[in-house]
């Protein structure tokens, strides 16, 4: 009896480990990329995905629809890359009351402009950061990065608002970088 | 916009690469975390905004690496605590117990920390390992009120000219004072309109005023009467996902009011909790008792105590228990499997209900013990 019980359990777990190595290897290069642009670092995102990872592995015989899977780990990683920031201060560090040079002349105009947005993106504030990332580059609606963000709407409405907000006054009259009307997102399926 | 930033987003995006995790070891490390946990578990008036202060800094609470385990299946906040004296302890905290600046009479969780009230009545907020005042109330008799699986907590404050029900928010950390009489309602007379905050579900609240026991929507202030005449404090038990916990003359009964409640076969009435997905019910009893709450019928469960009950639930299908051999025997916390009935001891050795009252200790249900 108990060695039906103990074998019943072996099966059990090594299922779940088949399970998740699958889960682990479809997805985990969408949730590291996503993970980078929150962080913008890529030792610290690898880190950030090991962990929300661990969680979700742990968590795994309690994620009764496995199909969930991805939106756990994802929220993981945001709560994480926010708890991580918040504690270590990096949120004040980065986030700047100076923002970055504006592009010099004699650079390629569109790299210059992108890298220029790149580093006013990664100044914000990492709700902001992560706000815009989930429904910019993940394509998530307002009421799934608030779930993401473990957050109200209307929290993800101003965390948007402020991000685009603080992107615009540094970037000034770029109209075509960054127009004024609110973008409409769906979830696409990559 | 956007495109542009879009564009950025998915250029710089794919212009780095990552190699595939190591699984194994993730799993050990997950594995790790599993053998941990259950270680452990062994082991419509006017609103005022209230300003809060006296931050004092605590070790970090949530997570392995102190940062929040994610919504969802599994609370963010650990589900398995307890208090004695001045120490919160749980096998998820770190090191197993947090040190606290103040004793604990009765504490609740949310999704984003704990709200713990003390012998003077003190109610404080422990968020992200920062322990904050945020209100008064009954000393004597504190009572708390919480959604798990929200950032909303609430009290009565009887300290003021009048009691008034106060909801704090963990997310933002304000507070918001509602009265508890409703306009143009008659002044409450005798025990029965005695204010008292019954339970917080999402953004509804259910509590007394001169009408009755009243759902008001947080958001609108707009009050609806749930069960009139309401006169004994437990009218109703708990709260989940629009499901409410009735207690009359039969034991409880789940609905979305009395009259289309489903009467649970075998209850007594009491303090209760709803499972997080809603779908089952605890009560408190000198046996552990659980139900199914769309069908009204028992669980049966494979446990041996004898006192035992039912308090809380670490995830939608995990019963947390009470349980007692004998009077003098040390109290231990069993976690039983819903439906499955299976019960296996989470943390043994708490020590015995008499030493333990000497010490204070409290439960995440909101109340004293034996309250």
């Amino acid at each position: 009896m108990a060695r039906d019980k103990t074998q019943t359990k072996a099966r059990e777990r090594a299922q779940e480990r088949a399970e998740f190595a699958e889960f682990v290897t479809a997805r985990s290069a969408a949730l590291h990329r996503a993970a980078y642009l929150i962080v913008g670092d890529r030792s610290l995102a690898q880190d950030l995905v090991q962990e929300a990872l661990t969680k979700t592995y742990a968590a795994w015989p309690r994620l009764h629809d496995k199909g969930n899977a991805e939106a756990y780990t994802r929220k993981a990683i945001t709560t994480t890359a926010i708890s991580w920031f918040r504690r270590k201060g990096w949120s004040h560090e980065r986030s700047t009351a100076d923002p970055p040079d504006r592009p010099t002349a004699g650079h390629d105009d569109q790299v210059a402009q992108s890298t220029w947005l790149w580093e006013c993106l990664m100044a914000l504030p990492v709700r902001q950061r992560a706000a815009i990332v989930l429904r910019y580059y993940e394509d998530l609606t307002e009421a799934q990065t608030a779930e993401t963000m473990g957050c109200a709407v209307g929290t993800v409405k101003s965390q948007v608002s402020a991000g685009l907000d603080k992107l615009r006054r540094q970037l000034g009259d770029d109209a075509d970088l960054l127009p004024l009307d609110t973008l409409t997102t769906g979830r696409v399926t990559r | 916009m956007t495109e542009k930033l879009k564009n950025l987003l998915h250029d710089r995006a794919a212009a780095v690469d990552f190699a595939v995790p190591d699984v194994d070891a993730l799993t050990r490390a997950g594995d790790r975390r599993r053998r941990r946990r259950s270680a452990a578990v062994v082991a419509g008036g006017a609103a005022v905004l209230v300003a809060v202060g006296g931050a004092v800094v605590l070790p970090q609470l949530l997570g392995g690496d102190g940062s929040p385990e994610p919504a969802g299946a599994p609370a963010p906040t650990p589900a398995l605590t307890w208090a004695s004296g001045q120490t919160l302890y749980g096998p998820d905290l770190p090191g197993g117990k947090v040190a606290l600046q103040h004793d604990v009479r009765a504490y609740v969780r949310t999704s984003a920390g704990f709200v713990l009230a003390d012998s003077d009545g003190t109610v404080w907020s422990l968020v992200d390992g920062t322990e904050t005042r945020v209100g008064t109330t009954d000393a004597k008799a504190p009572h708390l009120v919480s959604d798990t699986q929200g950032t909303l907590a609430g009290w009565l404050d009887a300290s003021g000219d009048k009691p008034a029900y106060v909801v704090l928010d963990q997310a933002t950390g304000d507070t918001t004072t509602y009265d508890n009489q409703p306009a143009g309602a008659s002044d409450p007379s005798g025990p029965g309109s005695s204010p008292y905050f019954y339970a917080i579900d999402g953004h509804t609240a259910y509590w007394r005023d001169a009408r009755g026991a009243v759902a008001t929507d947080l958001d609108t202030r707009q009050a609806t009467v749930v069960d009139s005449p309401a006169g004994s404090d437990l009218d109703i038990t708990a709260a989940k996902g629009g499901l409410v916990a009735f207690n009359g003359e039969n034991g409880t009964s789940i609905g979305t009011s009395p009259a289309d409640a489903v009467h649970l076969k075998g209850s007594f009435g009491g303090p209760g909790a709803f499972s997080p997905d809603g779908h089952w019910f605890t009560e408190d009893a000198d046996e552990p008792k659980v139900w199914d709450d769309t069908t009204g019928e028992r669980v049966k469960l494979d446990l041996e105590y004898n006192f035992a009950s039912g308090y809380g639930w670490l995830d939608d299908h995990t019963l947390l228990v009470l349980g007692q051999d004998g009077w003098q025997d040390k109290l231990a916390i069993v976690q039983c499997h819903v439906p499955a009935g299976d019960c296996s001891p989470a943390q043994t050795g708490l020590g015995s209900f008499h030493q333990l009252d000497q010490e204070g200790f409290a439960l995440p249900v909101g109340s004293r013990m034996g309250q």
